[in-house]
């Protein structure tokens, strides 16, 4: 009787399609078990389900943690690998770098401390370098951040089928994108934004400074953190987008680092071969540390204006939320 | 199935090569049934697309000719520009001083230790002195640096004392000491007796007489001053020489070293010189005037350095040097950035890491590995069908961009053949990179399953970094401990090889203030072991890179030749 | 299972055992096979994916030794010029007609072009899929993908197959037909392994039959004798429940149990020589008693929780 259908185990449907079984396992349905054999026909009943739906905030919410708290500890929330922890505690202390040696400036004071507080001590320059300088934070340290905690946001669940958990619930797409977008910009955020913030506020608290220098140098402070949390919004989408096209996470961190690079490498050689910057509007990177070079209020690096690269970087994050948008909306509830 | 009695043919080699066949021949269709292969491969092509059209852009326009050291500007619109006023040692910031001009000639001046402390005359002076006037000329604006008494503000009366010990005047003060005179510290023009208080000083002069020079117009300081060569006869041949290559070359067709219409006092020299402290017409210290140096090595055939007098064959004709050193240098700039580093290295990210990893991962590798193949055959036939692909993409991009730019680019010629060696160069040296990447992420993928991929992208980033450091300064050492450098090291020997000129090409830019980025892009070949030849430096970059790629072969293959498939 | 004398036999293992770390996949399995077919059986991860990946060559052994036609498989080709070896791999290049696929395989025996396509029009002719090797892989059902799979297997005119778990998945009609293929093959003489979960599949294809669990070797020969020894084995059932003796008065009636014990208080052994029915009685007495039964076990380890499984899989499927 090769041809019954193997009824038994009671394993669900999702299980047989989204497990990590061997392949071993027959599929099955969700049915009582039945001892007939040659066949029954089974009703099922739908009922209603009477309970009460938690707001939708707290299912958010729920969706956010899983991903935020999976960098600390991988029990019951997302996985990180452990390498990506290690590589962002490396670039988050690597952003650091200024607050040692602000604090070296205080206890050293004179002729050293003078100097020391020159290169890394708050000014317009070393705030604005402290979220957009090139080398090495933008060459180096935000892109692979980004791709290391963007690469897998999507494409895993592409990947292993696993938005099933989050479609089969009460949760819409909207949500599930958002949370997720959410979740990156706030890591990235952490990383970039917050490790700004404790650079302005260490050299205030290390050389003591008082309301006049607050005064002075707020504005600047602010308009980097501006520049920061648009450069948190924009590398977001982009890898959100490149990671909602792809089926691995190593291809959407590759893909990721390859656009900020590509472009950048691009328009600098034509820069450079033809003294014409406007090809910079294709770098994200060039676009974000223009604006930036605005809000900080330094001289801009680019011949340009600065509604080319103001109009680049609405186009960029449009682009790639309409890209993520109609991914996520196509996305198949499958391991694709 | 009857046994083949195997033919002549049928040789251990023939089989090989069948299997071989078989592997790359399934590795590529692999790859090409990839969606992620052809983005790849069509962000590169979209890319160079992109460079043609800034550089077609380049061609329509560049040969407008540049104005190389500047000097066709009028700063301060008097209407002669830079060019014709540094022939007369005029100042193009003050619209009072022109060519023609009149302009200050100094006489005599009374110091700090002089006896006789006045002196009578109608002149225009400068320092401080009780001046007892007959007239003052209270419009006098004198040069553009100098500080000028504010005649029209009231000038009040001197206050009691001494000067100097018991009020102090500032420069540009004057006060009012009698009806007819004044105590004046600053620069005046006007009539009378002036009195110099001990331990001050005062100079004075007059203005010469003007007279007409006709403007020229700005064009004339464009590409006024071009390169001239000169063989052992003396007479002047395009650059470089062919007969004296090294030697006193140059001549300064514009005159603004030699400064023939300059304004020159006996006592004083050139009276307007606004260089002074920078200008020197003998730089180069070869003992000749307004000339240009060309240092020359040991044998004699080979530009070492060429050194300049100031203001000589500064304003090249572009059409002849910018044209040809642009176009150079916009093949060596894509071949490096674009085609090193950008394919060279992207490509093997994409592509490569999977090509045992994935086939392990989806199981599909047991099909394979149940072959009589050696696992170490394997990897080799896997990398050469995924080179099969990249290789011919890359040699074909770079003909292909090879074959539009030299039917534009600049020279009489219909076409540039000689550009041809280097895109071909530039497609195989990528295709070098491709291996050597393409092992080196394949086995990092192989030897750690879980952490390779990691570790790639982080060699990436090193990979890029170094590269673009190399390509500044390629004599750093660390840089060299990546494979991008080797890479750009064949280029740059390629480049020699090529056009062996390139190195006084870049003498020639770097010398005469042609910025087409030559000497950015472009640097002679650093590992020649003391040789200086680029053919030993093109030989051991490729060894370096074969190398790589065989060593990761081997550590591939042996990895995974011990590696338990699950 | 001597292993010494005798000419060498196509398959041998020598006292292998292999672990992974802690786990044991196989423990001191020792066997010899040559000609004909023979049966792996044995539960999901009893250890058969195990050995035969041993025998591939794609694991080495923690202790012992494999040899197929004399040669160690481990990080050495040579063997498989005369293996096929269908893995249990679902994966296939999907992309690829059956044509390509297999002729791209052949050509990795060294043969030519030609002589490829021809070997790979013979062998899929063989499993039948003649009518439809020009379309590719992808679109094809499971029954025919395990067939690719075997035809890649076949393609080089091995003398040893390697086949795990080939009808897995497959509907009635590709097991027969893949069932067919496998017996002709043991006709033609060939040596060939075939491993499955299901008695019932294996019964169909071979008589010889080797019984792997839990790593070990339980069983190997012919399988009616191997059943007959199985089925007179001794059988212990132990049921937990509230009133063992009111139980065991209706046990004792019926035909397969011939003894009954109380170990302990609220517990009931009940021995048989026919494990198979004394389980498909089980619930029909435990209805009628109309007791609360808390729970049903084996005791016996080894052999009766394979039976358990694999001779209620033949009855009842």
């Amino acid at each position: 009787m090769e041809d019954s259908v193997d009824l038994g185990g009671g394993q669900t449907r999702m299980e047989v399609a989204f497990g990590a079984g061997d392949g071993d396992e027959e599929a099955s349905a969700v049915v009582t078990k039945s001892d007939t054999k040659l066949g029954s026909i089974f009703n099922q009943q739908y009922r209603t389900w009477e309970g009460s739906l938690g707001p939708r905030w707290v299912r958010n919410y729920a969706i956010y943690r899983h991903h935020v708290y999976g960098l600390l500890t991988s029990k019951g929330h997302r996985y990180y690998h452990p390498m990506v922890r290690l590589l962002i505690l490396v670039i988050f202390i690597g952003a650091l770098t200024p607050v040692p040696m602000l604090f070296l400036s205080s206890l050293l004071g004179g002729e050293d401390g003078g100097f020391i507080s020159k290169m890394w001590g708050i000014n317009r320059y070393n705030l604005w370098g402290q979220v957009l300088g090139y080398f090495p934070r933008n060459m180096c340290f935000w892109p692979l951040l980004t791709a290391l905690v963007v690469g897998g946001m999507i494409s895993d669940d592409r990947k292993n089928g696993t938005s099933a958990i989050y479609f089969s619930r009460p949760v819409t797409r909207f949500d599930y994108t958002s949370m997720k977008y959410l979740s990156v910009a706030v890591i990235l955020g952490f990383v970039i934004v917050f490790s700004y913030f404790l650079y302005y506020t260490s050299a205030i608290v290390f050389r003591g400074e008082g309301w006049a220098f607050l005064a002075d140098t707020l504005p600047i402070f602010i308009g980097g953190m501006i520049a920061g949390i648009i450069l948190v919004i924009t590398y977001t989408s982009i890898g959100l987008a490149l990671s909602s096209i792809s089926q691995s996470r190593f291809f959407a961190a590759i893909g990721f680092l390859s656009v900020i690079y590509g472009t950048k490498l691009v328009s600098l050689l034509v820069e450079l071969q033809f003294e014409n910057t406007i090809l910079y509007i294709i770098s994200p990177y060039d676009c974000l540390a223009h604006v930036g070079q605005f809000l900080v209020g330094l001289p801009p690096n680019y011949d340009h204006p600065l509604s080319f690269s103001i109009l680049s970087l609405l186009l960029i994050n449009t682009l790639s939320l309409g890209l993520l948008i109609s991914r996520v909306s196509s996305l198949e509830v499958t391991r694709e | 199935m009857d046994k083949k009695i195997p033919t002549l043919a049928d040789t251990v080699w023939t089989r090989l090569d069948r299997k071989a066949g078989a592997i790359i021949e399934l590795t590529a269709r692999q790859l090409r049934n990839r969606i992620s292969t052809w983005v790849v491969l069509g962000m590169g092509m979209a890319l160079m697309a992109l460079l043609l059209l800034f550089y077609v852009d380049s061609i329509r326009q560049s040969f407008e000719p540049i104005d190389n050291d500047g000097d066709s500007v009028d700063e301060d619109n008097d209407g002669y520009p830079l060019g014709q006023e540094l022939k007369y040692g005029t100042s193009d910031f003050d619209a009072s001083s022109y060519p023609g001009s009149g302009f200050y000639i100094p006489e005599d001046e009374i110091d700090w230790n002089d006896d006789t402390r006045s002196f009578y005359g109608n002149k225009t002076w400068n320092g401080a002195a009780f001046f007892e006037y007959e007239w003052i000329d209270y419009s006098y604006s004198g040069d553009w640096w100098d500080e000028i008494v504010d005649w029209e503000s009231e000038i009040s009366t001197c206050p009691d004392g001494q000067v100097f010990i018991d009020w102090q005047p500032r420069y540009a003060e004057a006060c009012i000491v009698a009806d007819d005179e004044y105590f004046i510290y600053g620069k005046w023009k006007g009539k009378g007796r002036a009195t110099v208080p001990e331990d001050w000083e005062l100079r004075w002069g007059y203005y010469s007489q003007s007279f007409d020079v006709v403007p020229d117009p700005p064009e004339m300081y464009i590409d006024e001053d071009d390169i001239d060569c000169f063989d052992t006869d003396g007479n002047r041949v395009d650059c470089p020489s062919g007969t004296k290559l090294g030697g006193s070359h140059g001549f300064d067709n514009d005159g603004d070293c030699l400064r023939d219409g300059y304004q020159f006092s006996e006592n004083y020299g050139f009276i307007y010189d606004y260089n002074y402290y920078q200008f020197q017409d003998d730089r180069n210290g070869n003992g000749v005037r307004c000339d240009v140096y060309w240092y020359v090595d040991a044998d004699g055939n080979e530009v070492m350095g060429i050194s300049a007098d100031d203001n000589v064959d500064e304003d090249p004709d572009d059409e002849r040097y910018v044209g040809e050193l642009s176009h150079r240098t916009f093949i060596i700039g894509v071949g490096k950035m674009a085609f090193i580093i950008l394919l060279g290295l992207f490509i093997p990210l994409f592509l490569s890491l999977g090509l045992v990893r994935d086939e392990t991962e989806n199981g599909t590798l047991h099909f394979l590995l149940s072959k009589p193949i050696h696992r170490g055959e394997f990897i080799l036939y896997r990398l050469l069908g995924y080179l099969a692909i990249v290789a011919s993409y890359v040699i074909v991009l770079a003909l292909v961009v090879g074959l539009i730019t030299a039917t534009l680019g600049p020279g009489d010629q219909f076409f540039r053949f000689s550009d041809l060696p280097v895109w071909l160069g530039i497609g195989i040296s990528t295709t070098f990179v491709l291996a050597a990447y393409g092992a080196l992420f394949n086995t990092m993928g192989l030897i750690s399953p879980k952490y390779g991929v990691y570790f790639c992208i982080i060699f990436g980033i090193w990979e890029f970094m170094m590269g673009t450091f190399s390509i500044i300064n390629p004599n750093w050492t660390v840089s060299s401990i990546s494979i991008t450098h080797w890479a750009l090291q064949m280029i740059d020997a390629i480049v020699l090889m090529a056009w062996p000129d390139t190195l006084q090409w870049a003498e020639i830019g770097e010398a005469f203030n042609i910025e087409t980025g030559l000497s950015f892009f472009w640097h002679p070949p650093v590992h020649t072991l003391g040789t200086q030849s680029p053919g030993v430096a093109l030989l051991i970059s490729t060894i370096v890179l074969l190398l790589v790629s065989f060593s990761m072969i081997g550590i591939g293959q042996s990895v995974f030749s011990k590696r338990e498939i699950m | 299972m001597t292993i010494q004398n005798q000419p060498i036999p196509t398959v041998l293992l020598d006292k292998v055992s292999k672990l992974y770390g802690q786990v044991i996949g196989i423990n001191e399995v020792s066997l010899a096979i040559d000609g004909g077919v023979t049966g792996i059986l044995g539960a999901n991860g009893a250890g058969k994916s195990t050995l035969f990946k041993l025998l591939m060559g794609r694991l080495k052994p923690t202790q012992g030794s494999v040899r197929l036609f004399g040669i160690n498989p481990w990080s050495n080709s040579a063997p498989y010029r005369k293996i096929g070896y269908v893995s249990e791999s679902e994966r296939l290049y999907d992309w690829m007609t059956a044509l390509d696929f297999v002729s791209t395989l052949a050509r990795l025996h060294g043969m030519t072009r030609d002589e490829a396509r021809d070997r790979t029009e013979h062998v899929l002719n063989f499993v039948g899929l003649d009518d439809v090797m020009h379309k590719e892989v992808g679109k094809y059902s499971k029954g025919m993908r395990q067939r690719v799979k075997i035809a890649h297997a076949l393609v080089h005119d091995p003398d040893l197959i390697v086949l795990d778990e080939p009808l897995h998945g497959c509907d009635p009609i590709a097991r027969t037909s893949i069932m067919s293929v496998i017996r002709e093959l043991g006709n033609q003489g060939k040596t060939v392994l075939v491993s499955s979960h299901i008695l019932q599949e294996i019964e169909r294809i071979t008589e010889q039959i080797v019984i792997i669990h839990n790593g070990k070797l339980l069983a190997i020969g012919n399988l009616h004798a191997i059943r007959d020894l199985l089925d007179n084995h001794p059988h212990r059932i132990l049921i937990k429940c509230e009133n063992p003796r009111s139980l065991a008065a209706q046990f004792i009636e019926r035909d397969p149990v011939y003894g009954v014990r109380f170990p302990n208080e609220g517990e009931l052994e009940i021995q048989t020589n026919n494990l198979s029915k004394a389980h498909s009685i089980l619930p029909s007495i435990i209805l009628q008693s109309n007791q609360e039964i808390s729970s049903i076990e084996n005791p016996d380890d080894n052999l009766d929780s394979l039976l358990g499984y694999l001779i209620g899989d033949a009855n009842n499927g």
